[in-house]
């Protein structure tokens, strides 16, 4: 199959890439090799940044999360919700700090203002009394999900492919270009072949490993951020430590969470990655500093997201920011490094700028001013059903709400919501429901849900139950291994009822 | 509050009177409305159904991580109340209250104003539906040789104001009510709804007439097998206690008593689901006389005014406990 660009990688910068190129006109394919947002698109924050956070190291970093936070308001409001967010410092932290932050931040155009800390205790009572500045920034959270969903189906409506649960396995080079793309499609088990004009590896952590298959040698820093989720909004605005990057200073107020975070430290490879009971200590300790109820809430799970940055050293110290580099050995293959979700439309740009000189086409790229999923309402009655905007966008319209039955009460998600996800050919497994619809995510960790979820799958789908359940419960049990608590008391009524009422969970 | 305590278990679900019912099914249910909907900043469009629910507190009880789940549904009532229009009953009821300080109207004529040291508070159902159970109330307590007065003064206690999130209405009624209550020692209710208010959000010292009962020496007035109907906001709300005191009160007496499981279920009539959801408190109160009747009893025994109303409705024989025992000298 001739194409003229193949997109290697499901990510937001993947998915961005396709949608920018099919806009523009231009024939491609996207191959994913797990779900859309395997990778750092789905271990992140959901942090819409302001860019006061780069402010100081990386200014150029900063301006460019402050303008594309602007157009991502505008072009996905749907899946945003713009909280707020307040830069905080404590006793103890350098006085001087805030005066540069301000500056830097003007520097920057990066949108702020000090508040009072009268003000900034009435906006966000969780913070500690003692705190000693505050200022406000345009931080948001934003659903990387529903984002990056958004991106793929916009670009199948201007006749681009999109295929997750598709890996690809090899690489043909022949003088000096990439030829044929051999990939596996899960859903047949059956190797297909694909000749693009062009292939943009946007596989993230992987895009080494993919440049490897080619021949090709691309050079990638792997770190490892660990983030808590917190039961419940343990505060309405995103909030910062006033202070140099560092462990445990964000935290983000999303969906019926709050995602607390990170650490930064090198990682082997993504699988290699893994929250320590360190992590979580110094991640509750720092937060407390901030927001003291974090320290006795209930942590739903933790998990860990692997950053791809650029160059080879890695860390706190390394750019923030992202390039393309079209390969030495492959003439025709170029990989994306770097960045990070808040820029991901503007990185889609300059690939997608690059491809189009390539290919000779001069149309310019027009995914600041198209709206993505325009048109979405909510519909009211009922929580389950006002959410559904969220995360759908606009086919919230198509998903029924007739019946007000709930399959996921921690989350809210209608039984009709998985239905509805089912008829997409994306969609294979338990954990692939879960992304779409929010089932499973919520505290109970899919005790409630996951249930009825595989009945329906094994309806529809006549999926073999054990297998399909089995996969959902190792990739849920990932963040639970070192629960505590009320989540403890939750995770050992899990395992009574699913391996000792039902006799389901694998051993081992 | 404490419902991050939750761990999904469905206790509460399965306890929930309203969400059993076929007509309240479209009811969200306890974990939906107390534990889960705080935590969703849409909260506020679940609308009216989320009020269907009779404050019986029996999946707090069911709770088995003590969930204050009652406390966190009436919280977010008094949010939603701004927010939507009300009920046609609730806002009937409200009117009410404004108009002439009470849920209902009533023609009691039985006022006792003797400046005595202990006062009756009947509440609005007594004084409105139940007048011949306030007067058995008040006998009982003469022949107990508590003198009391049953003052007109007296307003509603503001409890049904609470469960339909009109607070600063209540605290009006509390202020008014309580100036009446300093002139007394003693306040005695022969409604659960009363005396759970006065106790909690008045402060006050109040007596619910089981409390006082195990003092006195009693006959039956009564023949045949009779069952009880133990009122939710009593054993639930007052004191654990008092489902006790019925029982040895009445058999001491030489009443009859079968017990039954379900003895302890609600009526379907608290809660403002008698005046904001007719039907489906219609509906709880005819399957739970359905219970009575297959148990072959005479009929049942309550000591609350809602249940009394509620069931007798759904075609029970019912007595207040004041009518099924006579006092001994």
């Amino acid at each position: 199959m001739r194409r003229d660009v193949l997109v290697i990688g499901g990510g937001a910068t993947g998915a961005g890439v396709a949608r920018d190129l099919s806009l523009r006109g231009i024939d491609c394919i996207l191959l994913e090799m797990g779900d859309y947002c395997h990778g750092a698109s789905g271990g992140n924050h959901g942090l819409l940044h302001s860019g006061g956070r780069y402010v100081m190291k990386d200014r150029s970093s900063a301006s460019e999360c402050a303008s594309e936070n602007k157009v991502l308001r505008r072009i996905a409001p749907f899946c945003i919700e713009g909280t707020d967010g307040l830069f905080v410092s404590v006793p103890g932290d350098d006085p001087g700090f805030g005066d540069v932050f301000k500056g830097s931040c003007h520097a920057a155009g990066v949108p702020t203002a000090e508040l009072s800390l009268k003000e900034a205790l009435s906006l966000e009572p969780g913070l500690d009394p003692g705190i000693t500045r505050c200022f406000e920034v345009e931080d948001g959270s934003i659903d990387p999900f529903a984002l990056v969903q958004a991106n793929v189906d916009q670009a199948r409506e201007n006749g681009a492919t999109v295929l997750n649960h598709c890996r690809v396995t090899g690489i043909k080079v022949k003088d000096g270009r990439a030829s044929d793309v051999e990939y596996v499609d899960e859903r047949d088990g059956q190797r297909h072949e694909v000749s693009p004009e062009i292939i943009v590896n946007a596989a993230g952590s992987w895009a080494p490993t993919v440049a490897g298959l080619a021949g090709a040698d691309l050079k990638m820093a792997l770190d490892q951020g660990s983030m808590l989720v917190f039961d419940g909004r343990c505060c309405g605005r995103v909030v910062n430590r006033l202070r140099p990057p560092s462990n445990g200073d964000i935290a983000v107020p999303n969906h019926t969470s709050t995602i607390l975070g990170t650490t930064s430290r090198s990682a082997p490879s993504y699988e290699g990655a893994t929250v320590s009971a360190g992590d979580i200590d110094l991640l509750k300790k720092e937060a407390a500093v901030l927001l003291p109820g974090l320290r006795n809430a209930r942590v739903v799970r933790a998990y860990c997201g692997v950053r791809p940055l650029l160059g080879g050293s890695g860390g706190r110290e390394a750019s923030r920011s992202f390039s393309v580099i079209r390969s030495e050995d492959v003439d025709n293959l170029l990989s994306v490094a770097g960045g990070k979700l808040t820029t991901y439309r503007l990185m889609a740009e300059k690939v997608s700028d690059q491809v189009c000189g390539m290919l000779g086409n001069s149309v310019n790229c027009r995914t600041h001013l198209e709206e993505l999923s325009p048109g979405a309402v909510p519909v009211g009655g009922s929580i389950a059903s006002t959410r559904l905007v969220r995360k759908y966008g606009a086919k919230a319209s198509s998903i029924s709400t007739s019946s007000p039955k709930v399959i996921c009460s921690c989350e809210q998600v209608l039984h009709t919501e998985v239905e509805h996800v089912l008829q997409s050919p994306d969609v294979l497994t338990m954990a692939d429901v879960m992304r779409r619809t929010r089932a499973g995510m919520g505290y109970c960790q899919g005790l409630d849900c996951s249930l009825a979820v595989l009945d329906i799958m094994v309806e529809r789908r006549h999926v073999e139950a054990v297998p399909t359940f089995n996969d959902f419960l190792d990739e849920r049990g990932r963040g639970q291994t070192m629960a505590s608590g009320d989540q403890r008391r939750q995770e050992m009524l899990r395992e009574h009822l699913l391996s000792g009422v039902y006799g389901l969970r694998r051993k081992g | 509050m404490n419902e991050g305590r939750c761990i999904k278990c469905g206790s509460c679900m399965q306890a929930c009177p309203v969400l059993n019912d076929p007509r309240g099914s479209d009811f969200p249910g306890p974990r939906t409305v107390g534990i889960d909907a705080p935590r969703f900043s849409e909260r506020l469009s679940m609308g009216k159904v989320s009020f269907k629910c009779t404050m019986c507190h029996a999946c707090e009880w069911a709770c088995p991580s003590s969930i204050t789940i009652t406390r966190s549904m009436i919280r977010l009532r008094g949010e939603m109340v701004t927010s939507m229009p009300s009920l046609p009953g609730h806002q009937r009821m409200r009117e009410n209250i404004r108009r002439m300080g009470r849920t209902v109207d009533n023609d009691f004529r039985s006022w006792k104003e003797n400046g005595e040291k202990a006062l009756y508070f009947p509440g609005c159902i007594g004084l409105g539906k139940l007048p011949d159970m306030v007067s058995s109330v008040s006998r009982l307590l003469d022949s107990l040789g508590i003198a009391h007065d049953i003052s007109s003064q007296v307003k509603c206690c503001g409890s049904p104001l609470l469960k339909i999130g009109a607070d600063q209405e209540a605290e009006g009624l509390r202020q008014s009510n309580m100036k009446v209550f300093s002139r007394y020692d003693r306040i005695i209710t022969s409604c659960p709804g009363c005396t759970y208010q006065l106790r909690e959000v008045y402060g006050i010292k109040a007596e619910h007439l089981v409390e006082i009962l195990p003092e006195g020496r009693f006959s039956s007035a009564v023949e045949g097998r009779w069952a009880l109907q133990v009122p939710c906001h009593l054993k639930r709300g007052v004191s654990p206690w008092t489902a006790d005191d019925m029982m040895s009160v009445l058999e001491r007496a030489g009443v009859d008593l079968v017990r039954l499981p379900e003895e302890d279920r609600c009526c379907g009539g608290g809660g403002g689901m008698l005046s904001g959801f007719p039907d489906t408190s219609d509906s709880i109160a005819v399957s739970k006389a359905d219970v009575y009747r297959k148990a072959d009893v005479r009929g049942v025994i309550t000591a609350c005014p809602f249940c009394c109303l509620n069931l007798r409705k759904a075609g029970s024989n019912v007595l207040d406990i004041s009518e099924a025992i006579i006092a001994n000298r």
